[in-house]
């Protein structure tokens, strides 16, 4: 069928379609698109036929979400990856959702342009699951989401219909910002195909500096009173020592307690008076042990950070991510360590942001009931704090005992109501949302 | 049995509702040409009271119309045939400043002014700033996406806002949004904000807030035409600077500016334009030569630099209170929104200025050069037979040209009734139809504010307003 609508060249052998599984369910078909008349011809297919379809970018997070009710169709996009307007003079750029973070990246550095997303696996995650997905990293203290950059988008409908919103004017408010809607949808509202992006200059300089604790409280601490002063770092994350060995820099401290890991992007005069007057923070706070990175190097811990956040070199057995107010983290941080007793867990925390990710390797310890015993008890601590917490990466097992988005709340209802005019079918990802959307 | 006006007047008070039409005649109008009178407005005092207002609305079938401080400027605060006002300027309260979390939690009659300055003292800022600031609500605000000078660096209203409790069209009270910015399902809060209430009514709203700079700078570019300041506002992006705020301010502009409040504006420049520089001291530093050099190498006359706080503050109250002091030149104006980017202003502005002169009708021209938000300015006597009509012929052919060349109908004021009927300028129906799936999704009923936004060949008509000599307001 898929053949004859669009190609052989389009449709990949079957043998391939294992390798786009999604928690088990292999799909029955994986188109690769390349032009728009592709991803509308398949919708509307789909649609007609009542087909579940994924759409699929570089398949670095496929594993987020509940498991889809169903999966007929995999939308592979990644060759639908052309930029096709940069304005550098107006800091715009319009892209093709299937291009890569690292190739958009290049393209604008040659003008000194920046697009401040950050996603692990940048040179396979692909900008449309980048926005469908909400991902961040290290600077989100300074730089947001990617809703927050993104100023227009095109959309192909459950119904194979394509529509815009936005523009390509770094200030709009003419209609409904349905671009807001799209990122962090998970490809639940619609298949995005094109995506207008503002720009900002680029950074010409760029640090890092590790400094080490004995205590998670310190850790906090030490963060509140940088993030409280002016020459304050663009993004601090705060790791144990599980967690640094994830990111697996040869140079970055071992043995540690926990580190905390400020990271500074600029120009370099604001960046060298930003490190300076951190690092005396440190020092005066009886942080001896510190390291200090620069350019070249900075960066590349910087990637290897944000790869850290999605633990794909040690895919652990559960990946839990909190959302609490900075002012929550050490309490909620403090209270899951307590919880989670000696399940071996790495912490990766954001102070500025309130954003926290356990990765917990839990099966020598517990068994899977009682983690999941465990996983309930996390999320009512975190509910007493006005905080919510996902399961973002677990095994098949524990996908089918919980809800990896919680328990549903009255904003759901909206949720499910917005769902149903757009994918009346439900052909789109159909199950991985919050209320099994 | 009781009336309609009863049953409001039980839900919040009978001191807290007007229905007589010429207690009405305030709430018929808002900062837009536009006009309608309400059958009815309500002052609630709490959450408890909109959504047991909304409950009755609901099941009466009766519009809705939220109603902050009326600043708006495109009819988004104006009543539906046989509609009411939900008006919230006594839920104006500071209810929680977070310093750790840096957030504020505000009621939405909260004055954006007021939430600045009493921010401040916390050593934070609301970064928000339309020119309204003194008089327009948070409220407001979110329903407009409201933007203003700074949100060049900053964002607008919807990068500040963290979550909102928010009533629905049936009464029913949800909280969009989370602790954090990174709050998981549908970003219905993003969404929310710009929907020009159309989609709930917010009765809380939990802002985030920004550290006060560590040093300021701001620079007056004279310039001896409008052209050379457009080159100059592509100049200083192209060094790789985006300042915090780059407004350019028309001779005509600034004639009328200095007729009321000396800003230090030249009265013989063709074109000011107002840089500001915010940062670490090393940040700003760096980049001031650059900045002047932009400016100088463009054409300016003249570059001056704030000397002190005070110096400043006389720049931007030249600035903000421009719209203000065209009442020295005619009664009456009416200001387009365009957005166009940032390297066709020039070309635009000439466009402008052919369309003042076709349609015989006075254009001044303030706003945010930087991210290519205009605002022509007519001005008129609305009691000239025939001005209103050329006036809006004007403001259609100056919206028109914007889209054609890349940009969009509103930049900060919406859409509301003024401007729905150029949506087709920008969508197409399917564009249309989808943004309908998500009202739908709110409202069903299409009871808030409805009439707004989406095309439906309706309007009303225009007339000057209904007061004349011996008439009391």
């Amino acid at each position: 069928m898929m053949v004859s609508l669009l190609g052989r060249e389009c449709v990949m052998p079957m043998e391939s379609n294992l390798a786009y599984q999604v928690d088990g369910l292999v799909p029955k078909a994986v188109v690769q698109v390349q032009e728009s008349s592709q991803i509308q011809a398949v919708l509307s297919l789909a649609g007609q036929q009542n087909l579940g379809v994924t759409p699929w970018g570089g398949g670095t997070h496929q594993f987020l979400g509940n498991k889809p009710s169903r999966l007929d169709i995999v939308l592979d996009m990644h060759k639908y990856d052309r930029i096709l307007d940069f304005q550098p003079a107006d800091l715009t750029v319009t892209v093709e959702s299937g291009i890569t973070l690292d190739k958009l990246k290049a393209q604008l550095m040659s003008d000194d342009k920046l697009v401040p997303l950050e996603s692990p696996l940048s040179d396979v995650a692909t900008i449309g699951g980048i926005v469908a997905t909400n991902r961040s990293g290290p600077l989100r203290y300074s730089y947001g989401l990617p809703r927050d950059w993104l100023i227009g988008s095109t959309v192909c409908g459950a119904g194979g219909q394509q529509t815009k919103s936005g523009g390509k004017v770094v200030k709009n408010v003419t209609g409904y910002d349905l671009g807001k809607l799209y990122a962090g949808s998970l490809g639940t509202l619609g298949v995005i195909s094109e995506v207008t992006f503002k720009l900002a200059p680029s950074n010409p300089a760029g640090g890092l500096i590790v400094g080490k604790v004995d205590s998670i409280d310190e850790a906090v601490q030490i963060s509140k009173e940088l993030l409280a002063k002016v020459y304050s770092p663009q993004g601090i994350q705060i790791v144990d020592n599980l967690a640094m060995k994830t990111i697996g820099h040869p140079l970055l401290h071992t043995g540690l307690t926990y580190g905390v890991m400020l990271f500074f992007c600029g120009r370099v005069p604001a960046v060298n008076r930003r490190m300076r007057e951190c690092e005396g923070l440190l020092e005066s706070s009886g942080i001896i042990s510190r390291q200090m990175f620069l350019a070249d190097e900075a960066d590349k811990l910087l990637t290897q950070t944000t790869n850290s956040g999605s633990f794909a070199n040690d895919i652990p057995e559960c990946l839990m991510k909190f959302n609490v107010s900075p002012d929550k983290l050490l309490a909620v941080t403090q209270r899951s360590q307590a919880i989670l007793g000696n399940i071996p867990t790495a912490l990766l925390a954001d102070p500025g942001f309130g954003v926290i990710r356990l990765a917990c390797h839990y099966s020598s310890i517990v068994s899977t009931s009682e983690f999941l015993v465990c996983v309930q008890s996390l999320r009512n601590m975190v509910s007493q704090h006005n905080g919510s917490l996902i399961i973002e990466r677990c095994s098949y097992q524990v996908k089918e005992a919980i809800d990896v988005w919680g328990d549903d709340t009255p904003e759901v209802k909206v949720m499910a109501n917005i769902k149903k005019q757009f994918d009346p079918k439900m052909i789109l990802n159909q199950g991985r949302f919050m209320g099994h959307l | 049995m009781q009336t309609f006006i009863e049953q409001l007047q039980a839900i919040v008070g009978e001191e807290d509702v007007i229905s007589h039409p010429d207690d009405l005649l305030v709430y018929e109008y808002d900062g837009s040409v536009d006009s309608n009178m309400p059958c009815a407005v309500v002052f609630p005092t709490s959450v408890d009271e909109v959504s047991k207002v909304l409950e009755l609305t609901h099941r009466e079938g009766i519009p809705v119309a939220g109603r902050g401080s009326g600043t708006g400027l495109s009819g988004g605060a104006i009543a539906a045939d046989g509609g009411i006002q939900i008006v919230f300027t006594k839920m104006n309260h500071i209810l929680d400043v977070n310093v750790e979390n840096r957030t504020a939690t505000v009621e939405p009659g909260v004055i954006n002014l007021d939430l600045d300055n009493y921010v401040r003292e916390f050593g934070m800022r609301y970064a928000p700033d339309p020119s309204s600031q003194r008089a327009c609500s948070i409220g407001g605000n979110i329903a407009e996406n409201a933007g203003g000078p700074h949100c060049l660096a900053y964002g607008t209203t919807t990068n500040h806002v963290i979550a909102m409790e928010v009533v629905l069209e049936d009464g029913s009270v949800v909280n969009l949004g989370g602790p954090s910015r990174d709050a998981p399902g549908y970003d219905l809060r993003g969404v929310f904000v710009g929907s020009e209430g159309t989609f709930g009514i917010a009765t809380q709203i939990i802002v985030r807030l920004l550290p006060l700079p560590e040093m300021v700078k701001t620079f007056l570019g004279i310039f001896p035409d409008i052209e050379s300041a457009c080159t100059a506002v592509s100049a200083v992006i192209g060094h790789g600077i985006v300042p915090a705020a780059l407004e350019m301010i028309d001779s005509l502009s600034i004639k009328a500016v200095q007729s009321v409040t000396d800003a230090g504006f030249p009265d013989d420049a063709g074109a000011v334009l107002l840089v500001e520089l915010e940062g670490l001291t090393e940040e700003v530093e760096e980049v001031t030569e650059q900045v002047e050099s932009s400016l100088w190498d463009t054409g300016a006359k003249d570059v001056r630099i704030a000397q002190d706080p005070a110096d400043r503050e006389k720049l931007w109250v030249g600035r903000k209170t421009a719209f203000g002091s065209f009442g020295t030149i005619a009664p009456n104006y009416y200001l387009v929104d365009g957005v166009v980017p940032r390297t066709r202003l020039t070309q635009v502005l000439k466009r402008v200025a052919e369309i003042g002169q076709t349609y015989g009708i006075t254009i001044a021209n303030v706003f945010h050069a930087g991210d290519g938000n205009l605002h022509p300015c007519m001005l008129f006597d609305e009691r000239e037979p025939g001005v209103l009509d050329r006036a809006m012929r004007a403001a259609s052919e100056m919206m028109e040209y914007c889209v054609e060349v890349g940009g969009t109908l509103s930049g900060e004021h919406g859409i509301g009734l003024e401007k729905k009927e150029y949506m087709p300028l920008v969508f197409t129906d399917a564009d249309l139809a989808e943004m309908k799936k998500v009202r739908n999704g709110f409202a069903p009923l299409n009871l808030l504010n409805p009439g707004k936004i989406f095309p439906d060949g309706e309007t009303f008509n225009l007339e000057a307003h209904k007061s004349g000599p011996g008439m009391y307001i």
